[in-house]
């Protein structure tokens, strides 16, 4: 299967989960992001996908990772639909069509570089220190280095920062 | 005495280590023994399998074959690694399909996903192994007065269907816990709202202004303190008003992680912890000591 035709096929798992939508709103009146920045809305991302309108806070633009993965909607959709769950596919799809904030690209290359996705600082191991905390086992970073490379991750990090550089 | 695998986490020992020392002092009274392997970030629920869900559930699954391997469940200290792992644990044992794909990877570097162990979070061993009666039978030092505003937060107990420790739209365990301990668990506004944190990584701003509502519920509440026993969301709420005074007026509501309030109340001295605190919790230590 080519790369072209699993995006094809991702699509329509998407639109035909979507199809239950009736636009009730009940996802954005409980999504915490859209209180703060109404140009977030779980229901206008799933009317897009309803009307197959991806022009616009679906795939090419970062609106879509303001969704803070909270899944009140997805508790709360009258129609069972796991909302939050069509965003993180979303945001998947978009990934694979060169699209993701910095600080998400950033995150990624920590963790594939160190393991962990926190800076480990010289101030942060004399906490430590003072704490009398133990030091902990290093993760095995071939191993993970190996994983980015072969779901592909390690390619997507690459192909997002020569898009945007 | 039980033995769980400890899954620390990235949050706790790299930015508030203080929440790691309460957890590793207080446990072993209730005769659960902690063992550290060396566990990779979880990964973070919301970047990475935003990003990729294969490399999540790839990532949580070469965790998930470390306790396998030493037959031992895991607790996690941290809300977000216990979604991921979680949820990864889950479907993993459920969906063929995707347990072959993942495994298909893991074989890369020679470790297979078999479906073998339970992950728990901190609050749930405590909650519903050690339980309610045998925390408040270790208390010496009982909270009382101190009024606290409960955050129990998202990836503890969403999704539910599968994470199911409480009631997502109502939950009460966190609140019993306190109770345990001596303390009023006060109704505020605003208690369900989400921290914020899973919107930092594109927007500082509106991540802040979300952990800033939650803030002026507890607020208006009269609360002495904020719980919360998650480090992302401790981190919004006591590094978070920082950044909040930037956007709003100053507000200096302190802020701990349940395990820090348990060691407390258990007699413990975690001075040096607690002046790692952004916000001042002297007040409340003063109200509990007299
Ligand atoms: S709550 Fe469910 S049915 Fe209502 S608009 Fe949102 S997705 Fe559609
Ligand atoms: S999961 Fe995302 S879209 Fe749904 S309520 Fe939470 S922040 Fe809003």
């Amino acid at each position: 299967m080519t790369e072209s035709t699993e995006l094809l096929e991702k699509f329509e798992e998407l639109l035909e989960v979507t199809k239950l939508c009736y636009q009730c709103g009940t996802c954005a009146g409980g999504c915490p992001v859209f209180r703060q920045y109404p140009n977030f809305n779980p229901r206008r991302v799933m009317e897009k996908l309803l009307m197959k309108d991806f022009s616009e806070q679906i795939f090419d633009d970062q609106q879509i990772w303001y969704c803070s993965m909270c899944y009140t909607c997805s508790v709360r959709c009258p129609q069972g639909i796991d909302v939050g769950h069509v965003i993180t596919e979303i945001k998947n799809l978009a990934v694979q069509m060169k699209n993701a904030p910095p600080g998400i690209v950033a995150e990624l290359e920590t963790i594939m570089e160190t393991g962990v996705t926190a800076a480990i600082s010289k101030g942060i191991m004399k906490r430590r220190e003072q704490l009398e905390l133990p030091e902990l086992p290093p993760p095995n970073l071939d191993e993970i280095q190996k994983i980015f490379e072969v779901t592909g991750a390690e390619k997507y990090i690459k192909q997002i920062k020569e898009e945007t550089s | 005495m039980s033995k769980f695998a400890f899954f620390i986490g990235c949050t706790i020992p790299y930015r508030i280590p203080f929440v790691e020392t309460s957890i590793r002092k207080t446990f072993p009274e209730f005769g659960i023994e902690l063992m550290d392997l060396p566990f990779a970030c979880c990964p973070d629920p919301g970047g990475v399998q935003g990003f990729d869900s294969i490399t999540w559930y790839t990532l949580a699954a070469r965790n998930l074959c470390l306790a396998e391997e030493v037959n031992l469940n895991i607790i996690t200290a941290c809300s977000g690694c216990f979604e991921t792992l979680k949820v990864s644990n889950t479907k993993l044992k459920n969906d063929t399909r995707l347990k072959d794909k993942v495994n298909e990877h893991l074989n890369e570097v020679g470790r297979e996903f078999k479906g073998t162990i339970e992950v728990k979070h901190f609050a749930e061993v405590l909650y519903d192994e050690v339980g309610i009666d045998k925390i408040a039978a270790k208390v010496q030092k009982p909270l009382t007065g101190v009024r606290l505003a409960t955050h129990t937060g998202c990836h503890f107990v969403k999704p539910p269907e599968i994470l199911q420790t409480d009631n997502p739209e109502s939950p009460h365990r966190l609140d019993e816990m306190v109770e345990a301990l001596g303390a009023q668990a006060v109704p505020y506004l605003n208690k369900l709202m989400c921290c914020g944190a899973g919107t930092r990584g594109v927007d500082q701003d509106t991540a802040i202004a979300m952990a800033h509502e939650k803030i002026m519920g507890a607020e208006r509440a009269k609360a002495d303190a904020l719980v919360t026993i998650c480090p992302t969301c401790f981190v919004q709420y006591d590094v978070g008003q920082r950044l909040m005074a930037k956007q709003f007026d100053k507000t200096k509501l302190p802020v701990f992680v349940y395990p820090e309030l348990l060691g407390i109340s258990m007699g413990m001295d975690f001075t040096t912890g607690l002046k790692m605190h952004t916000i001042k919790v002297t007040p409340i230590l003063e109200k509990i000591t007299g």
